[in-house]
């Protein structure tokens, strides 16, 4: 069935769905999207973009060197072919970082952090470095933003373990490059739209790409994820734009919507090469109404089976229409005194903050009955220097520190442009909260290191806690329909975190260096004066008559 | 003979010494024990064993009573640079316990000695070891500065080799350095203990423990050509060449310790420690109290290389002339270029200024010839209030910005080159009046002993008062 393929597209693994999907046809490029509804339990709206292409490698086909694009975008592929790129990920995300851990994280699993992050498998060969800073600058004037490192000490090399590999492809290495101070804006849009082949004007696409829509909502995420063919395989280029919207008006009232009020447009014409389109609502209560009503299926997400109401786009019924949504009986919405919490969380503060000192407090707990193993991980800017010796971990008011199995920990080298990067390996006990405290310093910068806006403070990536004993969730067992472990997410993030750095005065060189040179000149002419003068005596008998008597003192030297 | 009272010159010992002799009983006289006289206490405190018991006493009972205190001290950045901190020591040695290099990233700068040395014998962990390490330390820098001053002195003087103690023990910036467990204690009683052998004119100690010192902090290198001179002249006519024997033992035993540290860590730590001190790279740059800091947080970046080599160029030149000029007492020339590297090095702390101070302690002639004592006194209680409140302003409330803290070190390293350079005219003045007394006690008798005002420097005051004579630095120049 058509649809339950595609929900094995989603949610499943790509070597996976690679495998159930082969076409007949060994180089036809083939097209899907969606798009994700999924109300949260306070009142707003989760909404995701997915457009998936598969593609296969052309360069098996003639002798000469050649390849073709039918649905695929040449400037998207090209460097990564050039530069031998087995996998990449990119993704902005913003708006995200009081809410990333709860229940409304985001839809699609490989979002990062917040900000701008950058990573892939490179194969291995000659100036890897070069050809990952090569793939960053290409693809970081592709996105309107600066995805290249201002040095190549800002590539992380570490975090392979926590970004494995989806292509059994052997001899890669893993890179990845974080920009936590970027930002989504609307210069992301059209080159976003411009690698789909709908290019924005049919199909969902035709939904998204209208900035004045996407760009009012409170938080957004778009990324893109490509695994190249490797030899004569197929490949696959994702991407997708998640946001929240608010359902409830300002002044209070029922979240009642649909397809049109949500973007200000009819469900558009699908785009004639589509080989799937459709409209996916995640129902967490009963009591959502929808009209016409979809296809309604049990599926396993996020830990939990929920049910998922479906309609292909690609009907003609639908075509110029619109899907209402809303809640029986719901007259005005009243906001939960409580949301369950999500199984795992993790926040990050700044505890025992000081101008030039603090400690990362991060905060793990479980809500589970059972114990989770995870690798908690931070990348850190060469100024930011921790303590290691000084770490705890706390549960309650009680030191732990046997629920830390292995640090790894590998320090930048200031004053180079590099980073710090930290995986605990960590045991997260039952019903608790874990704490673990980081303390750390902040070194000078020297003048010209601070950005223009230096009392802004700087930003620090996400923390990312690896969950290690995740299942697949497409398995699904008859007698559970909760387990919090039956997951793809196996990657929970924390807030960014903005740290100022204590500043010199910018108006300053010339008068320092005056200042501490005339305090060295000064020193170094008292002690010329003492060393190379001559010293000898004088007589002062009485004031009337002064005889003054010099003597060249008898100088050893 | 008079008392020295004209050598009394810091009265603060006293004070601190007053507070040691507080009476513990209400009226000792009725006591029937003769240890709990207050007399004998008073006396038994003024003889050097009691100063050195009383520096102990002070230093054990701050550590264990009050060890919150020493626990807020080690994190102070007048007290230790990331050079010199324990903080960073435990970091380090944690790391090295991991299975890793702690000179790989941009973590710890000390010396791999003192890595080996807090990993394997004095574990870093244990509070009690290393403050009883702390405490002995100063204890033999102490040690080490009356050993200097009786290879000066040959007549016993009790009072004053007391006197010299409780000038290091109790001088605040000795004590507080210890108490933070800062390392530049050790290296103090490194260069203390080799600047002791030298004095006594052991070479083989000496230039052991220089290249000991040179290997935790490098800055003691340029005190080998004074030290080599000490021991030409203490070493006597035994020896054909004292100095090249110096030098040859000091680069064997570099080599020595190089070669141990080679085999036992990677070579890495030479960039790590010795290249962020001394080479092109001062990297760290935390405030500290020196004149280093903020020059080269403020620097452009295409000036950096050229002044780095400026600054530690101007450690470098004054060695030659200070060597040429004070040959005749290797000593002094020690105690000046220690002045200067105080002042001057990299990564000062207060604790150097400790050892300079200390080792004045042991030239009483020098101190009494002080044109200003008092100003140098003032303005070190002056920056030593300023320096933790601006410190404060800036890095804690971050209410202030760095040109606070940098005016304070600004007003500390003014004052302490201001006071090098007194002491440097003080020696010279004394080495005048010592010249001019010799030839007039020469003209005036003849049978008379020219070198009885050495023992007397009361004598040699009392006829330069009485002539009316008095020392000035002329214009024209020796050249």
């Amino acid at each position: 069935m058509l649809l339950s393929s595609l929900s094995i597209l989603i949610f499943a693994p790509i070597y996976h769905g690679l495998a159930k999907r082969t076409p007949g046809k060994s180089h036809d490029d083939a097209f899907y999207e969606s798009l994700t509804l999924h109300p949260l339990p306070d009142g707003r709206m989760s909404v995701l973009f997915e457009f998936e292409t598969i593609f296969s490698s052309s360069e098996s086909l003639s002798s000469i060197p050649q390849s073709h694009h039918s649905l695929t975008p040449p400037s998207l592929l090209l460097p990564l072919k050039a530069n031998n790129v087995s996998e990449l990920t990119i993704s902005f995300t913003s708006g995200w970082d009081q809410i990333r851990s709860s229940s409304s994280g985001l839809l699609n699993y490989e979002s990062s952090g917040g900000g701008g992050e950058i990573r892939g498998w490179l194969k291995d060969g000659n100036d890897i470095e070069n050809r990952w800073n090569a793939v960053t600058n290409a693809l970081g004037g592709l996105f309107c933003a600066g995805l290249g490192s201002k040095d190549l000490g800002d590539n992380v090399r570490d975090f392979g373990n926590i970004y494995r590999p989806k292509l059994d492809v052997t001899n890669t290495s893993h890179f990845l490059l974080s920009h936590p101070e970027s930002h989504l804006c609307t210069e992301n849009l059209t080159p976003f739209l411009s690698l789909l082949p709908s290019k924005g004007s049919s199909g969902i696409s035709a939904l998204l790409s209208q900035p004045g829509i996407i760009f009012s909502w409170e938080s957004q995420s778009e990324g893109i994820e490509v695994l190249m063919p490797s030899g004569d395989g197929q490949g696959r280029w994702k991407g997708w734009w998640e946001g929240v919207i608010d359902l409830v008006p300002e002044k209070g009232g029922s979240r009642r919507t649909s397809i049109s009020k949500m973007f200000n447009k009819k469900i558009p014409k699908p785009f004639p090469e589509v080989q799937n389109s459709v409209l996916r609502l995640i129902v967490e209560d009963e009591g959502l109404q929808a009209l016409p009503s979809g296809l309604a299926k049990q599926e396993w997400i996020d830990g939990k089976i929920r049910k998922v109401l479906e309609w292909d786009l690609q009907n003609s019924t639908l075509i110029g229409g619109d899907i209402e949504f809303w809640w029986d009986g719901e007259d005005r919405f009243q906001y939960p005194r409580t949301i369950d919490p999500p199984p795992i969380t993790v926040t990050r503060t700044v505890i025992d903050r000081v101008a030039s000192d603090g400690t990362f407090q991060i905060i793990l707990s479980n809500q589970d009955n059972y114990e989770r193993k995870a690798i908690y991980s931070e990348i850190w800017p060469w100024w930011v220097k921790g303590w290691m010796s000084e770490v705890e971990l706390l549960v309650g008011n009680e030191q732990k520190p046997e629920l830390l199995d292995n640090l790894h920990y590998n320090p930048s080298t200031p004053p180079k442009i590099s980073t710090t990067t930290l995986h605990f390996y960590l045991t997260i006990p039952a019903n608790s909260k874990l704490i673990l405290k980081i303390p750390f310093t902040k070194l000078t910068l020297k003048y010209t290191e601070h950005r223009p806006d230096a009392e802004r403070g700087i930003e620090i990536s996400s923390g990312v806690l690896t969950l290690l004993d995740t299942l697949p969730e497409s398995q699904l067992a008859e007698s559970e329909i909760f387990n919090s472990r039956r997951t793809g997410r196996k990657r929970i993030y924390t807030n960014r975190l903005l740290l100022d750095v204590p500043t010199p005065d910018f108006s300053m060189p010339y008068n320092v260096i005056i200042m501490s040179s005339t305090v060295m000149a000064v020193f170094f002419g008292l002690m010329q004066g003492a060393l190379t003068r001559k010293w000898g005596w004088v007589e002062l008998p009485s004031v009337a008559e002064k005889v003054v008597k010099a003597d060249d003192g008898k100088k050893s030297d | 003979m008079l008392s020295s009272s004209r050598h009394d010159y810091f009265p603060v010992p006293v004070l601190y010494l007053a507070f040691f002799q507080s009476p513990t009983k209400p009226h000792p006289r009725d006591e029937i024990l003769p240890v709990m006289d207050l007399a004998t206490i008073r006396t038994s405190l003024k003889s050097p064993q009691g100063v050195l018991c009383a520096g102990a006493a002070i230093r054990l009972a701050l550590f264990l009573g009050i060890p919150s205190l020493c626990h807020a001290l080690e994190r102070r950045p007048e007290l230790s640079t990331p050079l010199t901190s324990f903080r960073s020591l435990k970091e380090g040695v944690f790391i090295h316990d991991q299975g890793s290099n702690p000179y790989d990233g941009g973590v710890f700068f000390h010396s791999p000695l003192y890595l080996l040395f807090f990993t394997y014998i004095v574990p870093v962990s244990s509070y009690l070891l290393t403050l009883l390490l702390w405490t002995s330390v100063d204890i033999g820098s102490a040690i080490a500065l009356v050993r200097i001053w009786k290879s000066q002195n040959s007549k016993r003087n009790e009072r004053k080799v007391s006197l010299i103690l409780a000038l290091f023990l109790f001088n605040p910036y000795t004590l507080l350095s210890c108490l933070a467990k800062s390392t530049t204690s050790i290296d103090n009683a490194i260069l203390l203990s080799a600047i002791a052998f030298a004095a006594t004119g052991q070479i083989t100690g000496a230039t052991f423990l220089l290249a000991l010192a040179s290997h935790a902090s490098l800055y003691p290198l340029l005190l080998l050509p004074p030290l080599a001179m000490l021991l030409k002249q203490k070493s006597g006519t035994h020896l054909a060449s004292p100095v090249l024997l110096t030098a040859v033992s000091f680069v064997l035993f570099c080599a020595g310790l190089t070669g141990i540290i080679y085999l036992t860590a990677s070579q890495s730590w030479i960039e790590q420690s010795w290249g962020v001190m001394f080479s092109i790279n001062v990297n760290d740059l935390t405030p500290n109290v020196g004149m280093w800091w903020y020059f080269f947080t403020e620097m452009f970046d295409h000036f950096r290389t050229f002044f780095l080599g400026v600054f530690q160029l101007h450690n470098l030149i004054y060695v030659a002339p200070i060597c040429l000029r004070l040959s005749d007492d290797p000593l002094f020339a020690i105690l000046i270029q220690v002045g200067i590297i105080s002042t001057w090095k990299s990564y000062p702390a207060l604790g150097d200024m400790a050892v300079w101070a200390g080792l004045l302690g042991c030239f009483p002639d020098v101190v009494s010839n002080l044109r200003h004592p008092l100003f140098t006194l003032t303005v070190h209680l002056y920056t030593s209030i300023l320096l933790p409140l601006l410190h404060s302003l800036w890095l804690l409330t971050g209410t202030g910005n760095a040109n606070f803290f940098y005016a304070a070190t600004m007003v500390y390293g003014l004052n302490a080159s201001l006071a090098v350079v007194d002491a440097l005219g003080a020696g010279l003045r004394l080495q005048v009046k010592k010249q001019a007394t010799d030839a007039l006690l020469r003209e005036e008798s003849e049978d008379r002993k020219s070198d009885g005002y050495e023992k007397d420097p009361e004598m040699m005051d009392e006829i330069w008062e009485q002539k009316g004579w008095s020392v000035v630095q002329f214009a024209s120049s020796i050249i």
